[in-house]
């Protein structure tokens, strides 16, 4: 109904703000609910954004805004806990940790304490400084101003997670966060929030996985905000994995900030949610940054993926790789909306950007947008988007030699996914991603 | 062996095979040769099941069985090789994947147990060692980047590991220089067996002095318009195909 109301008002989602939502609440720190509020009021001047915004033109949010979404109340355990051990993860590598409809759960987390130099805590419970640090980052990578699910993020976010690693500090092994969602009976809604910052030269390894039922009685929404800032010559390695039932709306913002020489690789394997925003900002501010962003979707069905990445070289001899690859079947519809922009000061930049979808279907569709802003002279710049289908010289030539036509298939498909899958550099995940994307064409 | 009988075949809804009858026994290795045009890898085309060429009338049959209502995997699994005029190309997928894929496919279709990882490579290093190949090639993806001559040569890997009942090859000789075609023909004749037929489909002469045929066939305008011993090959070599071709029109 308020939703209704809202539409009137051309401000669409308001009714995502309603109390009880979390936005209204007490954050307990005087930096947090200032944030939360000032967030709220970003949100409600921009409500959700339309398709006459260019960053949304192909994806559409408005059946978001019809839907009486409320925050999650309570958790019954042991129903969460046999999710945990539905969803079958392997055992955690070092740190794992859990949160359930966006709230944190010690009780399903492992915390490795073998590894030091490394803080891992809420915003409000952490030690002074780590503490210091989020009121400092929060909300500065990530801006609500002019992005409004960053803003509703902001507004709603319960409490969230910040990982610091001290300087020159290398994790040995990675650190995995779940999210995840059970199957509710009523529409939630609740907005994860990450901040992970990498001192000078630290280096670490960031899994997560965002998981939910296959089938799930009510729609959710799931909003993750997750800003980044490394420093000089800091790496970090960040592989997702988005697993949400197809009833999910899964909006996903990753901003990072990168010192000089620091490394950003990114990977993100979408198979689950109904409509899936991916939405990745990486900003290139010193001299020799690099960020590689890869990803690979399969998608079916009636979903809808969105990849959308802006990359904004700021500084001299920045560097950018982008892979990303995708599968559509059924009537899926995927969107990769890939924006380069090299400052004037930005000499010396090397981008590349590839895109390319496969349409296994009739009514599989997607859209393509690469776009370069170049302002400075000494640039190397490359983009290439292709959609296509699966090559018929190459199945016949697979089924002449006494391969099976969904055999010859999948083998092409995985080909083609290949690409992307390799640009993942730690190999126990490059395999889990693998299997995982496989297991997919498999099951089709 | 293979027996085709009165084969017709349209691409396209124009007639290219127009009743081509031919028997190749087992054991025994037959050329077809042919001016541009005659069909002759149309023949290769419909003999492996390709999409888009019909087959209109006729029929044929490796070791007694028709295969023209099999899928082109079951052709392959009830013994039939085509070695590709231009092998494709595919990125992404290893050459051990596919060959292995491959070679277990059948062995399913037989009811006999997968190869695993190490029993593959065990096989496929025994087959290369004796084309002069190297392991390398099994990890690049399938022809990507391969010369003309690694393609063909990799195609008759294929062939060795496969153990077909028939092999038709089309156009092997196409894109090789001499030494290349030396040493593809040599694995060929290494692969000639008293209960395997091949079908040699060439434009040239020169493949079938390496390859030495048992008879040899005049492809013109979709049907044979005349058959002899390896001496026919090289009489073509001297006069042309000219006057089959007049005598086919």
């Amino acid at each position: 109904m308020l939703g209704m109301e809202a539409r009137r008002d051309g401000v669409l989602g308001l009714s995502l703000l309603a109390p009880g939502f979390g936005a209204g609440e007490p954050a307990g720190s005087s930096w947090l609910s200032r944030l939360k509020a000032e967030a709220a009021r970003d949100f409600a001047a921009q409500g959700l954004p339309t398709r006459r915004r260019e960053a949304w033109k192909y994806t559409d949010l408005k059946p978001l805004a019809e839907i009486a979404f409320r925050a999650p109340v309570t958790d019954d355990s042991a129903s969460v806990r046999t999710l945990a051990d539905l969803l079958d993860l392997p055992p955690p590598e070092g740190s794992r940790l859990v949160f359930v409809h966006g709230r944190y759960r010690p009780d399903l987390s492992f915390c490795d304490l073998s590894e030091t130099g490394v803080s891992m805590s809420p915003f409000n419970a952490g030690t002074g400084d780590d503490k210091a640090l989020a009121a400092r980052l929060l909300g500065r990578i990530a801006t609500a101003a002019d992005q409004p699910l960053v803003a509703l993020n902001t507004a709603g976010m319960e409490d969230g997670l910040c990982i610091h690693v001290c300087a020159g500090v290398h994790l040995q092994r990675p650190i995995e966060i779940v999210s995840l969602g059970s199957a509710a009976s009523e529409p939630l809604a609740w907005h994860g929030r990450t901040l992970i910052v990498l001192d000078d030269g630290a280096r670490a390894t960031v899994i997560e996985r965002q998981c939910a039922p296959a089938e799930m009685p009510a729609p959710a929404l799931v909003n993750a905000v997750t800003e980044i800032a490394l420093g000089a010559a800091a790496q970090l390695c960040h592989y997702r994995q988005q697993a949400l039932g197809t009833a999910g709306f899964h909006i996903n913002a990753v901003a990072a900030a990168l010192g000089s020489d620091a490394v950003y690789e990114a990977f993100t394997l979408t198979t689950g949610g109904g409509l899936v925003r991916n939405d990745t900002s990486v900003t290139l501010d010193a001299p020799g940054a690099e960020t590689r962003l890869a990803g690979a979707y399969l998608v079916d069905g009636t979903q809808h993926l969105d990849t959308t990445t802006l990359i904004e070289h700021r500084a001299p001899r920045t560097t950018c790789r982008e892979v990303f690859k995708g599968v559509v079947d059924g009537t899926a519809e995927a969107v990769f909306q890939g924006r380069i922009v090299v400052q004037r000061d930005a000499q010396g930049t090397n981008a590349n950007q590839l895109s390319k979808a496969l349409l296994l279907s009739d009514g599989a569709r997607v859209n393509q947008k690469p776009e370069l802003e170049i302002y400075a002279d000494d640039v190397k710049c490359s983009h290439g988007a292709a959609a296509g289908q699966i090559d018929r010289e190459a199945l016949f030539y697979l089924r002449s030699r006494g391969v099976p036509a969904s055999v010859a298939q999948r083998l092409l498909i995985e080909g083609f996914l290949g690409d992307a899958l390799s640009q993942i550099s730690d190999e126990t995940v490059r395999e889990a991603f693998s299997r995982t994307a496989f297991a997919w064409l498999q099951d089709r | 062996m293979l027996e085709i009988r009165d084969l017709h075949a349209t691409v396209n809804g124009k007639a290219i095979l127009k009743g081509l009858t031919l028997t190749v026994g087992a054991g025994e290795v037959h050329a077809i040769m042919g001016p541009n045009g005659a069909g002759k890898s149309t023949l290769a085309y419909v003999l492996a099941g390709r999409d888009g060429y019909e087959v209109t009338g006729g029929d044929f049959l490796v070791d007694g069985r028709s295969l023209l209502d099999l899928a082109p995997e079951d052709r392959a699994q009830a013994g039939l090789f085509l070695a590709f005029q231009y092998p494709v190309e595919i990125p992404g997928v290893s050459n051990s994947t596919f060959l292995r894929e491959a070679v277990n496919a059948q062995r399913r279709s037989r009811g006999e147990p997968d190869l695993d990882a190490l029993q593959f490579v065990k096989l496929a290093r025994q087959k290369m060692n004796s084309l002069g190949m190297t392991d390398e090639m099994l990890k690049r993806p399938v022809n990507v980047g391969f010369s003309g001559g690694e393609k063909k040569r990799n195609e008759v890997l294929q062939l060795a590991i496969l153990e077909p009942k028939v092999a038709v090859m089309d156009e092997t000789d196409s894109g090789l220089d001499v030494d290349a075609l030396r040493t593809v023909a040599r694995a060929v004749n290494a692969l000639r067996a008293p209960k395997r037929s091949f079908l040699m489909i060439t434009h040239y002469e020169r493949l079938l002095e390496e390859i030495v045929p048992d008879r040899v066939h005049i492809l013109a305008d979709g049907r044979i318009v005349g058959s002899g011993g390896p001496e026919l090959a090289r009489e073509i070599e001297r006069t042309g195909y000219a006057a089959y071709a007049a005598a086919a029109a």
